[in-house]
C-alpha cells in the first residue's frame, strides 16, 4: 500500500487538539526566535543552555510560592514568569560578578553558575514533591499532549496558548521598543554607552527575556527543545539574510513552520513510514522532538543551499573560477603560441594545457568549449586559432603574467625559478587597474626579466 | 604664543585620573587641558594605556580617581557633542548589518529611547557615508567590505553624530595608504570646521605631518603641546624608554601582592 494515502487518512483525523498544539508549539517557536538572534549574534547562544537549566529552582519555587498561596490547589501561571524572570537575573548577575573577580574564566562562571542553579532546582524538586505536582521529567522534556488539556478558568483556552501569547507579545513589545539598543549593545557594546545606551542593562534584558521565553516554553516544548528553538531557527535564518530585522522575521517564520510540519509529521509520517520498514503499531511521535528535527533539517538545507553562504552556491562560485582560469591559460597559451608562430592540434593543446597548469583534462576541454561558443576561439580543421576577442584576452593575461614576473624580479628580489609560478597564479586575480599601476610602478617596462616583450594595454 | 585658556572652553580637561584594572594602575595621575580646535595625537608605546585614556575619560572603564570634563560639564550632561570611534577590531564584522545600518548608530543618542531611526537619522548617515566616500556602497553588508572600509564606516558613524570633540582609538590601524591619506584630509577638514579631534596613534613618523599637538604616554603623561615642542630626544627617551620598569614593576607588586613577580 502506497505510503501518501496512509499519510492523508492520518491528517484527517486533525482535530481542535491538533490545532491547539500547533498553535502552542509555534507561539513558543516565534517567541524564542528573538531573544535567539540576539543570543546568537553575541555567540552566546549556550547562555540560553545555561539560562534554561539555571531556570529550574524558579520554576520550583514559583510553584511552591502558588501552591501555598493557592493552597495547593492550583499553580499561577504569572507566578511562575515571575520566577523566571527573578532567576534570570540571579544566574545574569551572578555570572557578571563572577567574571569581575577575575578569577576564573568566562566561560568557566557560565557552567559553575548555571548547573549550581539547576542543582538547586533539583534538591528543591524533591525536598516539596509532596507539595507540588511537579514532573522533573515534563520539566525536561515538556509535555504537549497534556500541555493542550489544561485550559484557563472555564475558557476552552489552553494555558500553554496563553503562555505562548504572553512570551511572544512580551518579546515582541520588547523588541519595537529597544530594538536600536538590542542592535547597538550586541554589535558595538562601547559604542553603544557612548551613544548613553547602558549596554550591560540591555543585556541583562536579553537574559531576562530569554529566561521568561523559556520558562514560558517548558511544558510546551520542554527546557531541553527549547533551546532548539532558540538556536536553529536563527542560524538558519542568518544564512539567509545580512539584514537583522529581516533575521528576526525569517527566524519566527521558521520556528512556527517548524512546529506546523513538527506536529503534521509527527502524527501522519513517522507511522506509515516505520509501518513500511515493517515495524508496526506506532501511530505517533513526540512532537516537540519531531519539531525540532523538522528546524534541524531545515538548517541542513539553508547550509547546503543558501543563496551566498550555501555549500552548494560556494562550489558553483568555485567551479567558475576554476573554469575562468582554465579558459584564461588557453588563451595565454594560444597567444605565446601565436608569438612562436607555432600550430597545435587541438587535442594537443588541452593536453599541454592540462598538464602545465595542472588542472584536469575535462576541465580544460570544458574551457576550450566555452571559448569557442563565445567566440573568442576558433577549433575548424583540428587547430584552435584565436579570433580578434580571444587575441585581445590572451594579451591582457599575458601582459599580467610578465608584469607580474618583473614585480617580483625587481621589487621582490625573487630567483629567476620562482617567478613563473608566482606569476602563473598571479596573473588571473590582476585588474586592469592594477596592470596601469603595476606598470607605472615598474617604470613601463616593455621587456620582462627573461627579454620577452610585455605586450601592450588592449 | 600664549592662549589664555578657560577651562569651560578647553573640549577636553583631565585632572588627577588615576586608572586601574582590578588594583594594577594602568594610568597614573593624568593631568591634561586639551586646546580646542586642534588635532591631536596621543602616542606611546604598546601597554602605555592610550585606549585606556580615551575610555577612562569617557567613563566606560572606571577611574579610581580624578575627573574628566568635557566643555566644563561632566561627559553624561553633553554626551552628543562628543563622538568616539572605538577600534575596528573591537566588533564581530559578521554582524548582519550594512553600512548605513551602522553610520546611523551615530544617531541613536539624539533620539533617545523608544524611538525608532527616522529619516532625518537615514539622510544625515547617508551624507556621513558619501562623505567618507563610501556612498556607493551603503546598503553592503559590512563584512563585505575592506579593512580601510571597515574603518570609514566607523568614521561616517562619528561624522553623522555632528559632534565638537572626536575621540578615535587607532583609526589608523591596518588600513591601507590611500584610505589612511584620505582620514587624514577628513581630520584636517574637521578641524578646519572647529572641531577637536583626538587621536590614538602608533606611528611616530607621521604624528609631526598629521598633527598639531602631541601627547606622549606611558602609563603617566610624559609630555603635552605643540608636536614640535613635544618632540625631543628627552621626551621620546622617557616615553619608550627603560626607566618606567619601576613603575611597571610596582603595578605588579600592586597586583600580586609584596611576594608577586621580582
Amino acid at each position: 500500500m502506497s505510503i501518501f494515502p496512509q499519510m492523508i487518512e492520518q491528517l484527517s483525523t486533525w482535530c481542535l487538539i491538533d490545532t491547539w498544539m500547533v498553535v502552542m508549539a509555534a507561539l513558543v517557536a516565534m517567541a524564542c526566535a528573538i531573544p535567539g538572534c540576539f543570543l546568537l549574534l553575541r555567540r552566546q547562544s549556550l547562555l540560553a543552555d545555561g539560562v534554561s537549566h539555571a531556570a529550574l529552582p524558579g520554576i520550583v519555587g514559583a510553584f511552591l510560592v502558588s501552591a501555598w498561596l493557592t493552597h495547593g490547589s492550583g499553580w499561577n501561571f504569572v507566578l511562575l514568569l515571575v520566577g523566571a524572570a527573578v532567576t534570570g537575573v540571579v544566574a545574569s548577575v551572578l555570572i557578571e560578578f563572577l567574571q569581575r573577580l577575575r578569577t576564573i574564566h568566562a566561560d568557566t562562571a557560565l557552567g559553575v553558575v548555571f548547573t549550581t542553579l539547576f542543582a538547586l532546582g533539583l534538591l528543591m524538586l524533591r525536598l516539596f514533591a509532596d507539595k507540588i505536582h511537579l514532573d522533573p521529567s515534563c520539566i525536561v522534556f515538556g509535555n504537549l499532549e497534556i500541555a493542550v488539556v489544561e485550559t484557563w478558568g472555564d475558557s476552552s483556552l489552553p494555558i500553554g496558548v496563553l503562555a505562548g501569547l504572553v512570551t511572544l507579545g512580551l518579546n515582541l513589545a520588547c523588541l519595537l521598543l529597544f530594538y536600536k539598543e538590542l542592535m547597538a549593545a550586541t554589535f558595538d557594546p562601547t559604542f553603544a554607552e557612548s551613544q548613553g545606551i547602558p549596554a550591560s542593562r540591555v543585556q541583562l534584558l536579553l537574559a531576562v527575556l530569554a529566561s521568561i521565553t523559556i520558562v514560558g516554553a517548558f511544558q510546551t516544548v520542554g527546557s531541553l527543545l527549547v533551546l532548539g528553538m532558540l538556536v536553529i531557527p536563527p542560524a538558519t535564518a542568518r544564512l539567509l539574510t545580512n539584514s537583522l530585522p529581516r533575521m528576526i522575521a525569517l527566524s519566527m517564520a521558521i520556528g512556527g513552520l517548524s512546529a506546523v510540519l513538527g506536529h503534521a509529521l509527527a502524527i501522519a509520517a513517522v507511522g506509515p513510514l516505520l509501518d513500511m520498514a515493517g515495524i508496526a503499531g506506532i501511530e505517533a511521535v513526540s512532537t516537540s522532538g519531531m519539531m525540532t528535527l523538522v528546524a534541524c533539517l531545515g538548517l541542513i538545507v539553508a547550509m547546503l543551499f543558501a543563496p551566498e553562504n550555501g555549500a552548494f552556491s560556494r562550489m558553483i562560485q568555485n567551479f567558475r573560477m576554476q573554469l575562468r582560469i582554465a579558459e584564461e591559460d588557453l588563451l595565454a597559451v594560444l597567444y605565446r603560441l601565436e608569438e612562436s608562430d607555432k600550430p597545435v592540434r587541438t587535442d594537443q593543446l588541452i593536453t599541454l594545457v592540462a598538464s602545465s597548469s595542472g588542472q584536469p583534462h575535462w576541465r580544460v576541454w570544458a574551457a576550450s568549449r566555452q571559448l569557442i561558443r563565445r567566440g573568442q576561439v576558433d577549433g575548424r580543421d583540428g587547430v584552435f586559432h584565436l579570433t580578434e576577442s580571444g587575441r585581445m584576452g590572451g594579451q591582457r593575461i599575458v601582459r599580467s603574467h610578465r608584469l607580474w614576473e618583473t614585480f617580483l624580479a625587481q621589487r621582490l628580489g625573487l630567483r629567476p625559478e620562482q617567478w613563473h609560478e608566482g606569476a602563473s597564479r598571479a596573473e588571473h586575480f590582476i585588474t586592469p587597474a592594477l596592470r596601469d599601476e603595476l606598470a607605472q610602478e615598474l617604470e613601463t617596462p616593455d621587456q620582462d626579466p627573461q627579454g620577452r616583450t610585455i605586450p601592450p594595454e588592449r | 604664543m600664549i592662549e589664555p585658556m578657560v577651562s569651560s572652553e578647553s573640549p577636553l580637561v583631565i585632572h588627577d585620573m588615576t586608572v586601574a584594572y582590578g588594583r594594577k594602575p594602568v594610568l597614573w595621575n593624568i593631568d591634561y587641558v586639551a586646546p580646542a580646535r586642534k588635532l591631536i595625537a596621543i602616542v606611546g608605546p604598546n601597554g602605555a594605556g592610550k585606549s585606556t585614556l580615551l575610555k577612562a575619560a569617557l567613563g566606560m572603564i572606571p577611574r579610581q580617581s580624578g575627573s574628566a570634563v568635557f566643555y566644563g560639564k561632566p561627559y553624561a550632561a553633553i554626551r552628543p557633542k562628543v563622538a568616539y570611534v572605538p577600534q575596528r577590531s573591537s566588533v564581530d564584522w559578521d554582524f548582519p548589518a550594512s553600512a548605513l545600518d551602522v553610520a546611523v548608530m551615530g544617531w541613536y543618542g539624539r533620539l533617545g529611547w523608544f524611538r525608532p531611526v527616522n529619516r532625518a537619522a537615514r539622510t544625515a548617515a547617508l551624507a556621513a557615508l558619501e562623505q567618507v566616500g563610501l556612498g556607493d556602497v551603503a546598503q553592503r553588508q559590512i563584512g563585505q567590505l575592506s579593512g580601510g572600509q571597515q574603518q570609514r564606516v566607523f568614521l561616517a558613524r562619528a561624522l553623522a553624530q555632528d559632534a565638537d570633540l572626536y575621540l578615535m582609538d587607532e583609526p589608523f590601524a591596518a588600513v591601507d595608504a590611500a584610505t589612511e591619506q584620505s582620514i587624514v584630509s577628513m581630520l584636517q577638514l574637521l578641524r578646519d570646521r572647529g572641531k577637536t579631534t583626538i587621536v590614538v596613534h602608533h606611528d611616530l613618523q607621521t604624528v609631526a605631518e598629521y598633527f598639531d599637538e602631541l601627547l606622549l604616554l606611558n602609563l603617566r603623561l610624559v609630555a603635552a603641546g605643540a608636536v614640535s615642542e613635544v618632540m625631543t630626544p628627552q621626551n621620546l627617551k622617557a616615553t619608550y624608554g627603560g626607566q618606567l620598569s619601576i613603575l611597571d614593576a610596582v603595578g605588579q607588586r600592586m597586583t600580586f601582592g609584596p611576594s608577586g613577580s621580582k
